[in-house]
């Protein structure tokens, strides 16, 4: 089930939420039904798979009391079980996403089909619940979290539907507090219930139309340039369509997430930060993403000592080995890990120049930053080396390929209006002038901000209904990993 | 007061008041339709059940067709000349076209549809048949219509070209009806529908003409001398004004072409004949015409063009029990040749129809050998050249 559905929109979500609030009077009945819900919204897309979901509950939550037992008693005990949950989530991970991936490099290297391939659909969601579940042992071990012995609640935190499919991760030590106890809020409430339906505008209006456009280009592309010429006019509207299309599909998730957090009284940490601003890669990474930064950083990049290390070669090995594992954290393919290694290449570089220190040039640093992304999206959506060499042969005119055609100037015409928005709102000028307009001093000024405010998101609703009603592309990007 | 999100309140209250309003107008329509697909459940499809309600909650949502028609006016209103993620667009006289970027099937692929072509030739001539394949006409075709610039309308006029050039390198026999459109001077309407893929039947019927003044010129066939059956006063062509709403209308909506409901032809023999159709014996109306297709209903589920012939179907077997010594003709089909067929039945003793992506290698050379044709006909459009329809004789090559 996805959130941008009407299954979801106008049955899953009135029910829970109607039977969340009946159960108002009891937070141990509202976990549990939040938990029922978010099983049951998972069995939805994964009838099978959900019952691997439903394991990872229990071995987490069984080897979590063993970790809380022993971490005061008998730290070395408490390890030994920390790193069984480790082993058993990165396994139940491998197994399901990386194993036909590697055992196809061992037929490779041996250069013959050795081993069977095994063909496994990768489950929904499975690189971020099972990230969530070893932050909870890891948090439980280091003594940053209580160990959780209530099963429903533990599953709670590991299955709750918001964040279950696509994050943002949750770690444990954040969302503790929420699950044992919350109170109603209006303010949080009706917040959530803003920003849930921000997101659904942003993933319906902007992404799923945008998709469109790109998955087309792309499919031209993989055609190759003997059947079908892209003209270099198409290839940049696909490159900066792919750009708008993956911050708009994943920020409107998050958005989604946050927003039903809220609704339910949770409170889920920001997970993009308008990173289409940064002025360098290292910011970028700071405000794209952020709860999976964050998760590698606390528990990759700091246990290995971080950049807090006197030799400058193991901050490198550290940033290498980060950077390696979130390329292959978004997926089993060679184009995955070379986007991360080539994210990695300019975060050392600019953590080496001292890049953002430098005062000057902004403008020349927006420019970088984002050309050096977008041609890393290039990288991340060709789904074979092959696609990324011809895509970008037909972004610089060396295919033999023209500048522009009628085609081109076609797909401009009928996205423009879609196009241009999403440029702009990828920039925080919305925000700022809504808060510029709210702060102002004249009543009039703030009362027709929030009227307006009203009345767009309003519009913005009743369009993406339509949109959603007469049905149409629904692609989401980050269901994949 | 000034901190307070006043309009988050508002807003809150607006998004949930409509969410359980639409939620409950929706289930009033779904939860029966959700009843029947539940009690359709077997251990064979049950896992699909999921899909089927989906399905079925996203086919019973409260105004659902006047949701489509909103967001249809909204693109036109943006100025947008392609709906649904290119899956129409308009041309320059508002006439709905699909789109295609690039052929699914290669160009290269019709040298060997022709070589299949071919075999079958041979193979009904071996039974003392005679062969003409059909190349029915796609509707948009700068003949008669003018598209935007840039967008790629339906390109499959190329591909019926080069299948039509091989044809003539064989030595297969055909008709080319883009040309026949071409040299009648019709104009688009009355050629065709603005919202769907399909002729109208007034156009089938000068198919029919052709199709018989072709066999009588190259076959000797002798069909219809005295011209009775090719002549249009013989029948009674009623116009159901403003009623029909073809495939592409029911899906992108009328408003985005800024249409209305189109005229459709209702062609009726006024000389009956005893028919049997599958089994079923009647005249006209109670075998190969359904009125049933032309009640009043929902027009966005309705499909008039299924007047004739039900639309199409794996296989139909039709007997004129007036004309037992008339030809026996196979016809190899889609959609197009539906109401051709009707306009062809008093000429023929018998007219087996296969559809196409059910003419298996298997299917059409058990049939061609045992059926005992004098013609054998392969009628497609242009869309419908691609291996799903060319799946007879796949593995036998002619020589060389």
């Amino acid at each position: 089930m996805v959130f941008s559905s009407l299954t979801f929109l106008l049955y899953f979500l009135p029910i829970t939420i109607s039977v969340y609030f009946l159960l108002g009077f009891s937070i141990k009945l509202q976990n549990t039904w939040l938990l029922i819900a978010s099983l049951f919204f998972y069995a939805w897309g994964e009838p099978v798979y959900v019952l691997i979901l439903i394991a990872s509950v229990i071995i987490n939550y069984i080897l979590g009391l063993f970790i809380g037992k022993y971490k005061d008693k008998n730290k070395s005990v408490a390890k030994v079980f920390m790193v069984i949950d480790v082993v058993v989530n990165i396994s139940i991970l491998f197994v399901f996403k990386y194993m036909g991936f590697f055992v196809g490099i061992i037929n490779g290297i041996i250069g013959f089909e050795l081993l069977v391939v095994p063909q496994i659909v990768l489950p929904i969601g499975i690189s971020f619940f099972t990230f969530q579940a070893l932050s909870y042992a890891v948090d439980v071990y280091r003594g940053d979290a209580n160990v959780q012995k209530n099963p429903f609640y533990m599953g709670l935190y590991v299955a709750f539907f918001p964040q279950l499919v696509a994050g943002p991760i949750v770690r444990y030590k954040t969302i503790a507090e929420y699950i044992n106890s919350r109170k109603f809020n209006i303010d949080t409430f009706s917040d959530g219930v803003c920003r849930f339906a921000v997101g659904l505008i942003k993933k319906v209006l902007i992404s799923n139309t945008i998709a469109v456009v790109v998955d087309k280009i792309y499919l031209l592309t993989e055609t190759g340039a003997d059947l079908y010429s892209v003209s270099v006019v198409m290839a940049w509207t696909g490159a900066i369509g792919y750009m708008l299309q993956i911050y708009y599909d994943f920020s409107a998730y998050s958005d989604m997430a946050i927003g039903l957090g809220k609704v339910f009284g949770f409170e889920f940490e920001e997970n993009f930060n308008y990173p289409y601003i940064s002025k360098g890669i290292g910011e970028f990474w700071r405000r794209w993403h952020i709860s999976l930064g964050t998760w590698f950083k606390e528990y990759v990049y700091f246990p290995l000592g971080g950049s807090r290390v006197d030799n400058q070669d193991f901050m490198v090995r550290n940033t290498f080995i980060v950077w390696f594992l979130t390329g292959l954290w978004h997926g089993a393919s060679w184009t995955f890990i070379l986007w991360g290694l080539y994210n990695m290449i300019f975060i050392l570089v600019e953590r080496l120049l001292g890049f953002e220190k430098w005062k000057n040039y902004f403008g020349l640093k927006y420019l970088y930053s984002n050309l050096i992304v977008l041609f890393g999206w290039v990288l991340f959506r060709a789904e074979s080396l092959y696609v990324m060499r011809e895509f970008f042969a037909n972004m610089f005119g060396v295919n033999g390929n023209k500048f522009v055609d009628a085609t081109s100037i076609m797909i401009l015409k009928e996205y423009w209006m879609v196009y241009i928005p999403a440029i702009i709102f990828s920039a925080p000028i919305a925000k700022m002038l809504r808060t510029k307009l709210l702060n102002h001093d004249r009543l009039i000024v703030r009362g027709t901000c929030k009227v307006a405010y009203v009345l767009l998101l309003a519009l913005g609703i009743t369009v993406t209904m339509l949109c959603l009603i007469r049905g149409g592309y629904n692609p989401f990007i980050y269901f994949n990993f | 007061m000034k901190n307070r999100k006043i309009e988050n309140y508002i807003f809150s209250v607006i998004f949930f008041v409509a969410m359980f309003a639409f939620a409950i107008l929706s289930a009033l329509q779904t939860v029966p339709e959700l009843k029947k697909v539940l009690e359709d459940v077997t251990e064979e499809n049950k896992s699909e059940l999921v899909n089927s309600v989906d399905t079925c909650i996203n086919e019973n949502v409260y105004m659902r067709y006047e949701c489509v028609e909103m967001y249809g006016t909204l693109n036109r209103l943006l100025g947008k000349k392609e709906i649904n993620g290119f899956d129409y667009a308009v041309d320059k006289n508002g006439s709905y076209n699909s789109v295609n970027f690039w052929l699914l099937t290669e160009l290269d692929a019709a040298q060997r549809y022709a070589q299949q072509l071919l075999m079958l030739k041979e193979e009904a001539e071996d039974e003392g048949a005679e062969f003409v394949f059909l190349a029915f006409p796609n509707k948009y075709n700068e003949k008669w219509c003018e598209g935007y610039e840039g967008i790629p309308y339906n390109g499959y006029n190329e591909m019926m070209d080069q299948l039509l050039l091989w044809n003539r390198r064989y030595g297969i026999n055909y008709i080319d009806y883009r040309e026949m459109l071409a040299n009648k001077g019709l104009s688009f309407e009355e050629m065709f529908y603005r919202t769907d893929h399909h002729w109208n039947a007034m156009t089938a019927f000068y198919a029919f003409e052709e199709l018989v003044g072709y066999m009588n010129e190259k076959f000797d066939a002798e069909l219809d001398s005295d011209g009775y059956y090719r002549d249009i006063r013989n029948y009674n062509v009623e116009i159901l004004e403003k009623s029909f709403l073809g495939s592409s209308g029911r899906k992108a909506g009328i408003a985005f072409g800024n249409q209305e409901l189109e005229d459709f032809h209702k062609i009726v023999p006024k000389f009956n004949r005893s028919i049997t159709l599958n089994g079923k014996t009647g005249g006209y109306l109670d075998t190969v015409l359904l009125e049933k297709r032309l009640e009043k209903g929902i027009i966005y589920e309705s499909d008039m063009y299924s007047f004739y012939m039900d639309g199409v179907s794996a296989k139909e077997i039709i007997i004129n029990n007036d004309n037992l010594d008339g030809p026996k003709i196979l016809f190899i089909r889609d959609s197009y040749a539906s109401p051709l067929i009707v306009d062809m039945i008093p000429l023929c003793s018998q007219i087996d129809c296969i559809w196409g992506k059910y003419a298996t290698d298997e299917v059409v050379k058990d049939i061609v050998n045992k059926g005992n044709y004098d013609y054998v006909l392969v009628g497609y459009y242009t869309e419908n050249l691609n291996d799903e329809f060319f799946q007879f004789y796949v593995n036998d090559y002619p020589e060389e």
